[in-house]
C-alpha cells in the first residue's frame, strides 16, 4: 500500500463518509484519514474528499452552514495551493457554497428527492479526475434533493468553453437529452471542475458503484485518481 | 388538594373503574400530574389492555431468538457474533393529521427503538395504506407521507429499501403508516432498558422538551370524530439531523462501557421511558424536573412528563462515567443533563423546584394496568348484488398492471435513498424481498412487509395466516432462510364486538402460521381505534419478516436472461374469489384461497434447498400472490424489459382461472437448464411445471394474445404520474 | 394590488432549521445574536375587490400555510 494519505472531511451529518473511505482505501491503494469539521489543521495535504450527506442537516441551503467550519476554511486555503479536492453530492454543494466551484445546486425540477442509477457521459478526459475514464459512459447512482445545477448564462458559456464540464447526464449510449436529465440541471451538467482544474464537484456517487455485486464503474474512477496523488 | 372533576378524568381517557383502581393503588386521590401519568401508561398504546391477553399466545421463542417482545425491539442471532434488531411501529393518527411530520417522526421513532439497543440501523421499510385515489385527501396524504419517510431516512443516511403502498376506500379517513427498521449489532454489545444501581444518575440527551404532542399516546387510542380536525393537539416535528447526532453519539458512547440502561423517549415521552426502565429493574426513580431542558417558557411538570418531543433519549450511566458521557454528547453538539437518579424506594418521585409534585409506586402502576377480555362476535358480511363484468385475459391483465395498487411504484421508491451504506443488494422493486448485506461479510439479510387486508376482512384468521405465509414465501424466494417476524396490528375500535373478533382471529391466524412455519414473533405494535364516524378500516395485521442468506450469491431477485425457462412450483386449484381478477370485474364476494401450511413448508423448503444446491442455474425467483401467475410473469417481463412466451393447452375458461387464481404456496423459478430441477423435484416429490420461456420482446400467451413488453411498461408507469400531476 | 403573506411557525413548534442556523452563528462567534426563527413570504397580486382579499385569506390558510403548524399574516405592500 502506498504511504500516501487521503483526507476525508467529516461533518456531524455526513453519511457517505464510510462508503467513500472504503472505496478510496480499496481502489486508490492509499491510507485514509477522517478530518472532523472543527479541525483547523490538515496534516496530510495530498488529496481531500468532501463526502455526501447532510453536513449540518442541510438547513438553510444544502452545504451553506458547512462552509463556516474551520476544516472548510483550510480546504479553501489548500485549494489555492493546487491540492486536489473532490466533493461528491453534499460535498459538491459545499464547494459551490464556498465558491471554489461556480454555480449553485438548487431544488430538483420536480421538487423531490431522487435516487436512481444514472448514466454519465465523460466530457473531458484530459482532467486528472477523468483521464482514466476516457470518453466513455459510466453508471453511478444519484441520491439528492438539490442537484439541479444552475448558473448564469455567461458563466455557463465560460464553463463550457473552458472544458470545465466533466460529467453530463446521458442515456446508456451517451445521448445527452432532456429525457436523460434526472433533475433539471442546465446542459445536463452532473460534475464540473474549477478553472485551475484541481477541484472537482459531482452529484452522482462513484463510491456507490464499486461493488462486485452491482456496478463497478466507480472502481475506474478511483483507480484513475491514484496517479495524481 | 383540589379534587379532580369527572370531566378531567374522562378527558384523560380513563373509565370510572380504572379511576377507582388508581385510588386503590395510591390509597388516595391522584393529583393532575399523576392522573396524566396513569392515563398515558394505561392507554391502549402503552398498556395493550385490549390485546395483551391474546398477544401472550403468540410463539416468541426459537433457536435464533435472542430477545423477544417486551424490549425496544426484537433480536435474532445470525451467527458469527452478529445479531439483527428489528421492529415495526405505526404512526397512523399523526400521519393523517400532518402527513409529512407524522410519517417522518414515525421513521425517527422506530430507528431510535433499534439504535437504543446498540444496533446501527441498516435498513428501513414501510407499509403504507391510503384511502381511495378518488378521495379528496388521498393525494395530499400520499405526497406528504412519502416525502416525510424519504427525507428523514435519507438525511440520517439509512437506506429505505422497501415496503408496500396500496389504496383502499376503507382507509379514506384513517391511513396506515407502519415503519420498520432493521439494525445490526454484535451479540455481546447489546444494550437493554433494565435500570439498576441505587444512586446511579439518569441522563437526558437530545432535543429540548416542548409542548409537542401532549397526550399523543392517548390520542392514538381514541376514535376520531368530526371535530378532531379542529381539536388538533400540537403535532411533533421531526429533526432528522438531531437523530443523526443522537445515533452517532450513542454509538460512540456505547463503546465506552458507560451505559447501564438506555431507552428512547417515544410515545408518552419521559413518563413511559422512566417508568419502563425502573419497572424492569424493580427500582425507584427520583426526577428533578426543573433540570429538564425546555424549549418553551413556564412549562409545568405535567407537560414535561407527557411531552412527546422527538429525538430524545434517557439513559442510566455509571457514576464514574458521567463526565465522559457529557463530553461525548458535547462533541456532537448535543445537550445532555443529569435529571435524576435511581433509588431503591420502588417509587417514582418527581420534584420540581425542591417540591415533591408527584409520587407513584412504579411496580403496581405497571403490573396492575388493566387487561380486558373484550366480548367479540363474528361480523355478518353483507352481500351486495352487483353487476359483474367479464374481462378477457388481456383486458384484465392491462387493467391490473395499470391499477393504483399494481402500477409501478417508482414515484414512491425513487424518493428513498436505497443505496446509501453501499450494502443494498436488492431493494424491494427488484425482488420479493429487500436484501441487505451484513457489512464486510459474505452474508445478507432479507426483509419484507406483507398483508392482504381484503383476505383479512373476509376471514381474519385465514387472512392473517396468509400474511405470515406470504412473508415467509417472499423470504424463501429471495434465497433466504426465514427467521422471525415483527407484527403491526392495525384495527378499528376494540370496544366493538365485531372488531374484537377480527383482532382475536387475526392473532390466532398469526399464531397458527408462525408455529407451523417455525417463524416466531420477536416484536410488534398494536394500533387500535383506526376508525372515523363509525367506519372502521379493514383489519390490517402487517407482517415484517426477516431471514438470513448465508451466502450472498444465493440472493435472488426478479432477474432473468434470454433463453431462461420459468417453472411453476406448487399446485393451482383455480380459486378466483377475492382475486385481483374478480376485483377488476367488480366482484368483491367470497373467501380467500385455502392455505395448507404443511404444503407451504414443503414447497418453500424445496425452493430454498434448490437455490442453495443449484445456485448457478437459478437466475431468479418470484412468489405468486395477488394477480396470480399472469401478474407474476408480467412483473418479471416489465422488470427485465424482456419478452416471455407462456404455453398452455387449457381451454379458455380453464386458462383464465389458471392464470389469475391466487392459490397459495406457489413460486416461479427462473432457471437456465431443465435437468436439475426436473430431477430434484422428482426426488422431493414436488409438483413443478415448465410454463414459460424468456424470449423476444413480447409478452405472449401462445395462441391467445401478444403484447409488446414496452407497451406493458407504459401501462405500468402511467397511473402515479397521472394521479400526481392532476 | 399586491399583498404579502408572511408565514411562520406557530409558537412552540420545533423549528430545527433555525436551531441549526443559530448553532452555526454561535460557532462563528457572534455572541450578540440571541435567537433566529424562520418564516417565508409570498407576494400575491389580487383584484381590487372585497372578494380578492377574502380569497387571499382563504388560500393563505388552506394552501400557502399549513394550519397545523404555521400562522400567517397578510400585509399590504
Amino acid at each position: 500500500m502506498s504511504k500516501r494519505v487521503v483526507s476525508i472531511i467529516v461533518f456531524p451529518g455526513s453519511n457517505c463518509d464510510r462508503d467513500l473511505e472504503i472505496a478510496v482505501r480499496n481502489h486508490m491503494n492509499v491510507k485514509t484519514e477522517y478530518i472532523w469539521h472543527n479541525e483547523t489543521n490538515l496534516k496530510n495535504k495530498e488529496m481531500i474528499f468532501i463526502p455526501g450527506g447532510f453536513s449540518f442537516g442541510d438547513y438553510l441551503r444544502s452545504g451553506a452552514l458547512a462552509t463556516k467550519s474551520p476544516a472548510i476554511k483550510e480546504v479553501i486555503r489548500l485549494s489555492k495551493k493546487g491540492v486536489p479536492i473532490i466533493g461528491i453530492c453534499n460535498g459538491f454543494q459545499i464547494l459551490t457554497e464556498c465558491n471554489l466551484l461556480e454555480g449553485s445546486l438548487i431544488d430538483n425540477y420536480n421538487q423531490l428527492f431522487i435516487c436512481k442509477e444514472c448514466f454519465l457521459r465523460v466530457e473531458n478526459s484530459e482532467s486528472m479526475f477523468s483521464s482514466n475514464l476516457n470518453k466513455s459512459v459510466v453508471k453511478f447512482p444519484i441520491a439528492h434533493a438539490q442537484g439541479n445545477f444552475y448558473t448564469s448564462k455567461d458563466d455557463l458559456k465560460r464553463l463550457e468553453d473552458n472544458n470545465q464540464v466533466i460529467f453530463r447526464y446521458s442515456s446508456e449510449k451517451g445521448r445527452v437529452s432532456k429525457i436523460s436529465n434526472p433533475n433539471g440541471s442546465l446542459n445536463n451538467i452532473a460534475g464540473i471542475i474549477n478553472k485551475e482544474k484541481n477541484v472537482l464537484g459531482l452529484m452522482p456517487h462513484p463510491e456507490r458503484a464499486v461493488d462486485s455485486l452491482n456496478d463497478r464503474d466507480g472502481i475506474k474512477f478511483f483507480n484513475g485518481l491514484k496517479n495524481f496523488i | 388538594m383540589k379534587k379532580l372533576s369527572k370531566k378531567i378524568i374522562e378527558e384523560h381517557g380513563l373509565t370510572e373503574k380504572e379511576f377507582s383502581l388508581i385510588k386503590n393503588i395510591l390509597n388516595r386521590d391522584p393529583n393532575l400530574l399523576e392522573l396524566g401519568i396513569f392515563s398515558v401508561m394505561w392507554s391502549e398504546h402503552c398498556s395493550y389492555k385490549s390485546t395483551k391477553k391474546w398477544l401472550k399466545t403468540l410463539p416468541t421463542r426459537g433457536r435464533r431468538i435472542i430477545c423477544g417482545p417486551g424490549e425496544n425491539a426484537g433480536i435474532i442471532d445470525i451467527g458469527d457474533n452478529d445479531a439483527i434488531v428489528f421492529k415495526m411501529e405505526s404512526h397512523n393518527h399523526p400521519s393523517f393529521i400532518e402527513p409529512y411530520q407524522g410519517a417522518a417522526t414515525g421513521v425517527g421513532g422506530i430507528m431510535r427503538d433499534v439504535f437504543t439497543m446498540g444496533a446501527r440501523p441498516i435498513a428501513n421499510l414501510n407499509s403504507l395504506r391510503f384511502g381511495s385515489p378518488k378521495h379528496s385527501k388521498t393525494k395530499h396524504l400520499l405526497s406528504g407521507v412519502v416525502k416525510g419517510i424519504g427525507d428523514y431516512g435519507n438525511c440520517v443516511g439509512i437506506p429505505t429499501v422497501g415496503g408496500e403502498c396500496s389504496f383502499h376506500e376503507s382507509y379514506n379517513n384513517n391511513i396506515l403508516v407502519n415503519a420498520m427498521c432493521v439494525g445490526l449489532v454484535k451479540k455481546d454489545k447489546i444494550f437493554y432498558s433494565t435500570a439498576k444501581g441505587n444512586g446511579n444518575p439518569i441522563i437526558y440527551v437530545g432535543s429540548k422538551t416542548g409542548r409537542d404532542g401532549i397526550h399523543g399516546a392517548t390520542m392514538a387510542s381514541a376514535e376520531f370524530d368530526e371535530t378532531s380536525n379542529e381539536n388538533r393537539p400540537q403535532v411533533q416535528v421531526g429533526d432528522p439531523f438531531m437523530e443523526k447526532l443522537l445515533l452517532e453519539s450513542c454509538q460512540e458512547l456505547m463503546k465506552e462501557n458507560a451505559i447501564i440502561a438506555i431507552q428512547d423517549m417515544g410515545a408518552a415521552g419521559l413518563t413511559s421511558s422512566s417508568f419502563e426502565m425502573a419497572s424492569k429493574g424493580s427500582c425507584g426513580v427520583k426526577l428533578f424536573l426543573e433540570r429538564v431542558p425546555c424549549r418553551e417558557e413556564n412549562m409545568t411538570p405535567y407537560e414535561m412528563m407527557l411531552s412527546e418531543t422527538q429525538e430524545r433519549m434517557l439513559m442510566i450511566v455509571k457514576p464514574s462515567k458521567v463526565k465522559l458521557t457529557l463530553n461525548i454528547f458535547k462533541k456532537w453538539g448535543l445537550e445532555a443533563v443529569e435529571i435524576g437518579l435511581i433509588t431503591n424506594t420502588g417509587n417514582m418521585e418527581m420534584f420540581f423546584k425542591n417540591k415533591l409534585v408527584g409520587n407513584l409506586p412504579i411496580k403496581p402502576l405497571a403490573d396492575s394496568s388493566p387487561e380486558y377480555d373484550r366480548p367479540s362476535v363474528k361480523p355478518k358480511l353483507k352481500k351486495k348484488k352487483r353487476n359483474y363484468k367479464n374481462l378477457s385475459i388481456e383486458e384484465a391483465l392491462i387493467k391490473i398492471i395499470s391499477s393504483p395498487n399494481h402500477s409501478s411504484k417508482a414515484w414512491v421508491y425513487n424518493q428513498y435513498d436505497r443505496s446509501v451504506m453501499c450494502d443494498t443488494i436488492l431493494s424491494s422493486e427488484q425482488g420479493d424481498a429487500a436484501v441487505v448485506r451484513v457489512h464486510n461479510s459474505n452474508k445478507a439479510i432479507s426483509i419484507t412487509c406483507d398483508c392482504n387486508p381484503v383476505f383479512c376482512k373476509s376471514n381474519p384468521l385465514l387472512g392473517a395466516s396468509i400474511g405470515v405465509a406470504e412473508s415467509w414465501r417472499n423470504l424463501i424466494a429471495s434465497g433466504a432462510e426465514p427467521i422471525a417476524i415483527t407484527d403491526n396490528l392495525n384495527f378499528g375500535n376494540p370496544e366493538k364486538k365485531e372488531i374484537m373478533y377480527q383482532i382475536k382471529q387475526s392473532i390466532k391466524g398469526i399464531k397458527i402460521a408462525c408455529e407451523a412455519l417455525n417463524y416466531p414473533v420477536v416484536s410488534g405494535n398494536v394500533s387500535l381505534y383506526n376508525e372515523t364516524k363509525k367506519k372502521s378500516i379493514f383489519p390490517t395485521p402487517v407482517i415484517g419478516g426477516v431471514g438470513l442468506i448465508k451466502n450472498i450469491n444465493h440472493a435472488k431477485g426478479f432477474k432473468m436472461n434470454e433463453g431462461d425457462k420459468i417453472y411453476l412450483v406448487g399446485e393451482s386449484s383455480g380459486h378466483l374469489e377475492l382475486s385481483e381478477y374478480n376485483m377488476m370485474c367488480n366482484n368483491f364476494e367470497g373467501y380467500p384461497p385455502s392455505l395448507n401450511l404443511k404444503k407451504e413448508l414443503k414447497n418453500g423448503l424445496f425452493v430454498q434447498k434448490f437455490i442453495q444446491k443449484y445456485n448457478n442455474v437459478v437466475s431468479g425467483c418470484h412468489d405468486i400472490s395477488e394477480g396470480g401467475i399472469i401478474l407474476a410473469l408480467a412483473e418479471l417481463a416489465i422488470s427485465n424489459k424482456k419478452g416471455l412466451k407462456i404455453q398452455s393447452k387449457k381451454s379458455l375458461k380453464e386458462l383464465k382461472k389458471w392464470l389469475f387464481c391466487e392459490d397459495q404456496s406457489r413460486y416461479l423459478l427462473i432457471i437456465k437448464s431443465d435437468e436439475e430441477i426436473v430431477r430434484y423435484a422428482k426426488i422431493k416429490k414436488i409438483k413443478i411445471k415448465k410454463i414459460a420461456n424468456v424470449v423476444g420482446e413480447s409478452f405472449t400467451v401462445t395462441n391467445r394474445f401478444d403484447i409488446p413488453v414496452k407497451k406493458l411498461i407504459n401501462y405500468n408507469n402511467k397511473w402515479f404520474k397521472k394521479f400526481l400531476d392532476k | 394590488m399586491i399583498y404579502r403573506v408572511y408565514i411562520n411557525f406557530k409558537k412552540g413548534i420545533l423549528d430545527p432549521e433555525s436551531e441549526a442556523i443559530m448553532k452555526t452563528i454561535s460557532r462563528m462567534g457572534f455572541s450578540s445574536i440571541k435567537k433566529v426563527s424562520k418564516g417565508k413570504f409570498f407576494d400575491v397580486e389580487i383584484s381590487k375587490t372585497k372578494k380578492g382579499l377574502k380569497d387571499l385569506e382563504k388560500i393563505s390558510s388552506d394552501l400557502l400555510s399549513n394550519p397545523v403548524i404555521e400562522n400567517f399574516k397578510i400585509i399590504k405592500k
